[in-house]
């Protein structure tokens, strides 16, 4: 996508300033409604199209479709830090979110007071938290390890801070985990 | 009647009309999907082929014609030569081109519905 | 040229003329209401604001060039990044642009003032007021901190209790009053008084792009002035109308900001675009290419701009293919840009150009605002926008359109108009220079924020942590938002010292092809001495001896027997003269409306209700007076024939610019209410904990008998202006009086339900709706009332009569809308509920 916009870019630009430095001709090659059509219309339409093409089945595997086996975690926001529950094991976290890899994880967010947005940038999702809804969220993670999450929607003076962590760890190593924390209560 | 010169396709309110009328569709389109969404939302299971995408892509045709017809006549406006060439041909041209344009933003506006459920 | 005017027009009659239109001196400036004034004064005033504005740039770019800097507290940073934000849109961005307009669209078109000069100035004065209110907050430290787009519950007065949320929500409100001052006066001045013979084929691109945009100001702002009164009334009466426990909900605000906000982005674009239009054809020194398509870009830019408001709330979880409509509309949208950018280079491809200073500014502005596009169309996927909504991408993307699209083609349409204002020459060297500075120091700031933001760093924080991979970029965007700043000022400086040094300019020194260059430079206040007759798209080059004939007084309208301000009406498509306009001179009732306006923001804002409520009564008292000396009437006027004059007067037709006016003003209305009507059907169908009573709050069937006087009401007076235009005028005065009382009775009855109606406001989001449609339709009806009882004063004094039917034609749309309105709203809001409320 980038490829393709840097070319466009060029090819304006070019076209451009080659258009300022010649010389006007008399008997020109090119009519001018083909401008107006090749690249006013034809062009953006087809850009449009492929990235339609592209995008809306991208968009539709990342919906929340209904899965009862899936995992579900409540996560509320708050001015400002994060609630986690694992409803069925009552667990509950501050700030930390734990995760098989390879599981899809339905997330319910919301809020308690603001808006707030829960994005985790290296798996790519990002959806508000607003007070009064619940909004679910897909997370799939592919790889064990550590991932930063942040707060995106501006929430007040401790916003820059308002961040938590996302430990996805391997199937087997999160049912001991999960095990371990719900055996505490 | 004023109404009636209004509807001529030499009159400047053509130049709105093609899109006034998607105005209205998409209005409709994003009203009527979010009313049914919450008063009888279908299941989602059947993906995007259920009684309400059929009903929206048949508002999307029915949208769609009327505004190929109402080109098609301003086209035949144009071409018919006896309106002289200054404003009033201007405007069946400019008015010409943008229902058309208006008939393509429904089209690719809808085709959506063809793809996706409606309520997640 | 000066000797062959003194030659052939008679100077006594160029004198008189320049007296009839001059300023009061001294103080006495103050009451000026001629556009070329009043235009200078808005864009000086936003270059204050944009020098404040970039300021407040300065010391975010300074904060965040450091992980873990201290200069700001997250308190100050919120302020600083909030009143950057509306300072930049809401005070330059749409202020210089409408006065760019207000300066040239007369002299553009052929005329000499623009329709409505008073409404020119109460603009003015709103806007300087209302931008000095909001700066104060600033300088107190209680600036609004919940970002220029005001997000509830953060702005609500749960949490943000200090005034700052007030001032955004109170002062932009007042500032708003002049962008749609300026909408609806420019539309109608296009419209209504353009050059004889400039159809609308003929018309200046410029003036098209002002036409669309001042209708999508008439459409798009009254969505954010409802937001802004429901928040205000939330925050001070504490009516729920965005608290989800009562009923309301937070994401009609959002629904309503976006609404107004990204049509915004285009109302700022488009006379940017405007600019480029006009100065490409006249450096290529050849016509556009495709003046058609570029007309059909502009309104196809009009109309789909208002389809993809949802693309800046793609994360708060709304249906997929909803949001799929929106993604497509958002796409669509580069259709008309492609036309535009296409048709810029099919001319300059045809063309031979000349490259000045200006073209340069054309250039960057391509460059950059093509990129900005670009990933303009990559937000609205959705699944993209998903990963880089809030974060420094956006940040990137907005000011690649807007500083590309906006700022760019205004310093180029500047220095390209700067001859005209002060007859000299720009310098290139230090204009080049500036370009240079200010366009690299732009990219090195905002190219490398789009990594920043693909990097996972959200937009809005004032600091951020060391070893995220975003430091080096940070403190590059730094370094290079100060370069710009450099370039800025370079070009700032340019400007204002071209005042003492620049080189003489010669009559039109770039060869353009518009009438505005056919005057004096700078331009007599009167603009033409007398006014031109236009046959084709390029006057001057059709016609290089033009200017020398208007001056010689070859054009009409050179007699100033009257004494008055006169300038032609046109017919809106044709461009025939049909009218003689008698425009309004010097006046003080818009500075001491909007004094007293001001007195209502501050006691608003200091809440002090009975002083708000005082002044609010004199502004509307102030109101009344100037609406009784409308146009320049201060006595009734003789008729056209006694005063010599070939064209009827507009007081003596039955439709003219004031209808036109009235109707305008009308649609923005018609906007606000389907803003609220959009609401109550928003609220009633997503708010998460709606409720409605299971009875309605007020008897409907005394609902229909209060909608019944009304509408007999609205049969009297159209039946009455209906006689007055066909030349009766036998009971007029009775008749009117008639009206009013028929009119009062519906109002009293209204009243009195209003009075009566159990409304628990507080705590029901639903009641609080009610208790607003009513409160609208009170206010409309009260307006309507008086506006009649005052015709029948004026019938009494002669300013009415067969020889003059004209004001009741202007007042009769308002009876027809109120009359709409009123069924409208007790169909929808109080008979509707009744057969819908078991279903939910």
């Amino acid at each position: 996508m980038f490829g393709f916009a840097t070319l466009i870019l060029l090819l304006v630009a070019i076209l451009w300033f080659y258009a300022i430095k010649r010389r006007s001709d008399d008997s020109p090659l090119i009519r001018p409604n083909a401008w107006l059509c090749w690249g006013g219309l034809a062009l953006p339409l087809l850009s449009i199209t492929v990235l339609l093409l592209i995008g809306i089945p991208v968009g539709q595997r990342m919906l929340p479709l209904a899965d009862d086996n899936a995992l579900k975690i409540e996560v509320t926001g708050h001015q400002w830090y994060w609630q986690v529950y694992y409803p069925g094991h009552a667990i509950e976290l501050t700030d930390e979110l734990h995760i098989p890899v390879n599981t899809p994880v339905y997330l319910q967010l919301t809020s308690a007071d603001v808006i707030h947005s829960f994005w985790v940038p290296r798996l790519g999702v990002k959806l508000d938290m607003l007070p009064g809804r619940t909004n679910v969220l897909r997370l799939e993670a592919s790889e064990a390890g550590i991932y930063r999450g942040q707060c995106a929607e501006y929430c007040g003076l401790g916003h820059a801070h308002m961040q938590f962590s996302v430990i996805a760890h391997e199937q087997a190593a999160f049912a001991t985990w999960l095990k371990e924390h719900s055996a505490d209560d | 009647m004023t109404w009636r010169r209004w509807c001529e396709p030499g009159h400047p309110a053509q130049l709105v009309l093609g899109f006034s009328i998607w105005s209205i569709w998409f209005i409709a389109m994003y009203a009527g999907l979010s009313v049914v969404c919450q008063l009888a939302a279908p299941a989602p299971a059947d993906s995007a082929g259920n009684w309400l995408n059929y009903t929206l892509w048949g508002l999307t045709l029915v949208v769609l014609a009327l505004l190929l017809l109402l080109a098609w006549r301003g086209w035949r406006y144009c071409c018919s030569g006896q309106n002289g060439s200054g404003t009033p041909r201007f405007i069946g041209y400019v008015s010409t081109v943008l229902y058309l344009m208006a008939a393509l933003a429904t089209l690719v506006g809808g085709l959506p519905v063809l793809v996706l459920p409606p309520c997640i | 040229m000066t000797d062959m005017k003194k030659a052939t027009a008679s100077a006594a009659d160029v004198n008189k003329l320049a007296q009839i239109w001059a300023n009061l001196p001294g103080w006495g400036s103050l009451a000026a209401v001629n556009h070329s004034t009043i235009g200078l004064r808005f864009m000086v005033t936003g270059m204050v604001f944009f020098l404040i504005g970039g300021v407040l740039a300065m010391l975010i770019r300074t904060q965040l060039a450091l992980p873990e800097q201290s200069i700001l507290s997250a308190d100050v940073y919120g302020q600083l990044f909030s009143m950057h934000g509306s300072v930049m849109m809401f005070l330059f961005a749409i202020p210089v642009l409408e006065g760019l307009a207000i300066y040239l669209i007369p002299k553009m078109t052929g005329s000499r003032d623009l329709l409505f000069p008073r409404i020119s100035a109460l603009g003015y004065y709103c806007y300087l007021f209302g931008g000095i209110i909001i700066m104060f907050s600033l300088l107190l430290g209680i600036a609004p901190a919940s970002g220029w787009f005001m997000y509830t519950p953060l702005s609500s007065s749960e949490f943000s209790p200090g005034p700052g949320s007030d001032f955004w929500l109170l002062g932009i409100t007042f500032v708003e009053i002049s962008a749609m001052a300026a909408g609806i006066e420019l539309t109608v001045s296009i419209l209504c008084s353009r050059a004889k013979g400039m159809t609308l084929s003929r018309m200046p691109l410029f003036c098209w792009y002002i036409l669309v945009m001042a209708l999508m100001i008439v459409f798009g702002f009254p969505p954010l002035i409802l937001a802004s009164i429901l928040l205000e009334l939330e925050r001070a009466a504490g009516m729920p109308f965005f608290t989800v426990a009562a009923g309301g909900d937070p994401l009609l605000w959002q629904h309503l900001f976006w609404l107004f906000g990204h049509p915004e982005v285009y109302i700022i674009f488009l006379p940017a675009a405007g600019i480029v239009s006009t100065l490409i054809p006249v450096f290529s020194g050849r016509p556009i290419v495709g003046y058609r398509w570029v007309v059909i870009g502009i309104i196809l830019t009009g109309f789909i701009s208002f389809g993809l408001w949802v693309h800046h709330m793609f994360t708060v979880g709304i249906p997929q293919l909803a949001q799929a409509f929106f993604s497509v509309a958002s796409m669509l949208v580069a259709v008309p840009t492609a036309i535009q950018v296409f048709a810029w280079l099919a001319t300059l491809w045809y063309g031979k150009v000349v490259f000045r200073l200006p073209m340069l500014w054309i250039c960057g502005f391509l460059l950059i605002f093509v990129c900005g596009g670009l990933t303009g169309v990559m937000l609205a996927l959705v699944p993209f926008n998903w990963q880089v909504h809030d974060t420094h991408f956006v940040v990137a993307h907005m000011h690649y359109v807007l500083v590309g699209g906006m700022f760019f083609p205004l310093i180029a349409g500047l220095y390209y108009w700067l001859p005209l204002v002060s007859g000299r020459m720009p310098s290139e060297k230090i204009g080049r220079w500036g370009f240079w500075l200010t366009f690299s120091g732009f990219n090195l700031t905002f190219l490398l924020m789009h990594l920043t933001g693909l990097l996972g760093m959200p937009r809005r924080v004032y600091t951020y942590e060391a070893g995220l991979g975003w430091d080096w970029l940070n403190l590059l965007s730094s370094v290079g938002s100060f370069i710009m700043a450099i370039g800025v000022a370079m070009v700032l400086l340019d400007l204002l010292l071209h005042f003492w040094f620049g080189k003489r300019a010669s009559a039109n020194p770039w060869h353009a092809d518009t009438l505005e260059w056919a005057l004096d430079m700078p331009p007599a206040q009167y603009n033409f001495a007398s006014l031109p007759v236009v046959t084709s798209r390029q006057p001057l080059w059709h016609d290089p001896t033009l200017p020398q004939r208007i001056a010689a007084g070859e054009g009409g309208m050179t007699d100033t027997a009257s004494g008055r301000r006169e300038n032609w009406g046109t017919s809106a498509v044709g461009a025939r003269a049909e009218q003689t306009l008698h425009l309004p001179g010097n006046s003080w009732w818009p500075l001491c409306s909007a004094l007293a306006l001001a007195v209502v923001c501050i006691s608003l804002l200091c809440r002090w209700y009975p002083l708000a409520l005082l002044a609010a009564i004199a502004a509307l008292i102030l109101l009344l007076c100037w609406s009784w000396h409308n146009g320049a009437n201060l006595a009734p006027v003789a008729s056209a024939a006694d005063a010599g004059l070939a064209l009827p007067l507009e007081s003596q037709s039955s439709d003219g610019p004031g209808r036109w006016g009235m109707v305008v003003t009308l649609l923005a209305n018609g906007a606000l209410f389907m803003a609220l009507l959009f609401g109550w059907f928003y609220l009633w169908t997503a708010a998460p904990q709606w409720s409605a009573p299971a009875e309605g709050p007020l008897p409907v069937t005394l609902l229909l008998l209060c909608g019944a006087l009304a509408t007999v009401a609205l049969w009297q007076f159209n039946r009455l202006s209906r006689q007055l235009a066909d030349g009766q005028d036998s009971h007029l005065q009775r008749q009117l009086w008639w009206c009013v009382l028929t009119g009062s009775a519906h109002f009293i009855l209204l009243l009195s339900l209003f009075i009566m109606a159990p409304l628990a406001y507080t705590s029901s989001a639903h009641d609080a709706v009610i208790m607003v449609i009513l409160l609208y339709l009170l206010g409309h009806a009260g307006l309507v009332v008086v506006l009649t009882l005052l015709q029948a004063l004026r019938v009494a004094r002669g300013y009415v009569s067969k020889q003059r039917p004209y004001e009741p034609q202007v007042i009769k749309p308002l009876w027809f809308y109120y009359l709409g309105v009123y069924w409208l709203s007790i169909a929808l809001f109080f008979i509707l509920p009744l057969g819908w409320g078991p279903v939910l």
